[in-house]
């Protein structure tokens, strides 16, 4: 345990410095408080890699899944404060500039007339999941379909949406 | 980048539950060695970021903010309406020339000029053998209040009485046709 525990840490330090970059793009303002998180989960799941590139592989699958985590508890915290606050509550509690909000609203115009223009289950499953933090149980038994169908409808939609944000440079290429 | 994502079976499924933290924990070790499942959950990350930034439009929002054409007909409905009732008020209003007004108007205290004869104001100003110079007076300056004996008529609510009973019957024939069109919108919405 002790030479797992050992060889984890040497790992991880191997990856820090990668990992908070990688963070910096997308956690603005907390990579560290982000990189915390990655490293708690990855030291909770012990996996045993001692390839190192595997390993790096590894930090970076969680890392994505932390900060999906992350944007959808902030959205959640918006979504309660924009149900109880005021305008400047709202403006406050998401801490944008005029050029992030700016940006953001197009965004939303995006995704929105992406939404409007697919399959209506298909963008009832996004909205659900997304929007409103549906589980995919409930949206399969309020759809009345398998949970593969609902999965295999957000997939759709969500490679839908990211197409559009590609094209109209809303949202980056690789990296 | 999505090309290859049906190579692997859980790309579609298993990933996209794990992503949304329904999937079982270790499948990140799957979804790190799996190209397929790598690509998916980079595409899910892209798109949550990009949406997380929004303002939050939860379904009941997106149900508002894309109002059905059946809600855009119940508006077009009122809208209408409210159309035919100003044109009826317009009508009411304005001054209609091609009936005769059944109205009994008093006799204005100043007789109209005669045109064959030299006016009043006239008389004695201009010799007889000149061509004579018809200067009509006009009612506002023939030193009368203009109205004063006319104020005690009201034409207005003498006509209410005489176009009502045509402008029911354009109502009604106006909202038929819109509940009809409205009827025949609601079936096509619901055959397709």
């Amino acid at each position: 345990m002790l030479a797992i525990m050992t060889d984890i840490n040497y790992q991880i330090a191997q990856v820090q410095g990668e990992l908070i970059g990688f963070l910096r793009k997308r956690a603005r303002g907390e990579p560290e408080e982000v990189a915390q998180e990655v490293w708690l989960r990855v030291t909770k799941a012990g996996p045993d890699i001692p390839d190192l590139r595997q390993f790096r592989a590894y930090v970076f699958t969680v890392a994505r899944r932390v900060l999906i985590d992350r944007h959808r508890r902030r959205r959640a915290r918006v979504e309660l404060v924009q149900m109880d606050g005021t305008a400047a509550e709202r403006k406050a509690s998401s801490g944008d500039s005029p050029e992030a909000h700016v940006h953001a609203q197009t965004t939303a115009e995006a995704v929105q007339v992406v939404l409007q223009g697919m399959n209506p289950e298909m963008a009832q499953v996004f909205r659900w999941r997304v929007f409103d933090d549906v589980a995919f149980r409930e949206i399969a038994e309020r759809q009345n379909c398998s949970i593969n169908t609902a999965l295999g409808r957000m997939h759709r939609a969500t490679k839908l949406i990211a197409a559009a944000l590609k094209e109209q440079g809303i949202m980056g290429g690789e990296g | 980048m999505s090309d290859h994502l049906e190579s692997c079976p859980h790309a579609d499924s298993t990933t996209i539950a794990w992503i949304y933290g329904e999937g079982p924990e270790d499948h990140a070790l799957h979804v790190s060695v799996c190209a397929a499942c790598s690509a998916v959950l980079e595409e899910h990350e892209r798109v949550v970021t990009a949406v997380a930034g929004t303002e939050p439009m939860s379904t009941a929002q997106a149900d508002l903010a894309s109002a059905t054409p059946a809600n855009n007909t119940v508006w077009y409905l009122a809208a209408g309406v409210a159309a035919v009732m100003l044109v009826g008020l317009f009508l009411m209003w304005s001054p209609d020339t091609s009936e005769p007004v059944a109205v009994e108007t008093p006799e204005p205290s100043t007789p109209p000029p005669v045109l064959d004869e030299v006016p009043p104001t006239m008389k004695g100003e201009q010799p007889p053998g000149d061509a004579p110079v018809i200067v009509a007076e006009r009612p506002e300056e023939s030193g009368v209040e203009a109205g004063e004996d006319q104020l005690d008529i009201e034409p207005e609510s003498v006509e209410e009485d005489a176009t009502y009973a045509s402008l029911d019957d354009m109502m009604d024939d106006e909202l038929d046709d819109l509940l009809d069109e409205f009827n025949d919108f609601e079936l096509s919405l619901a055959t397709l």
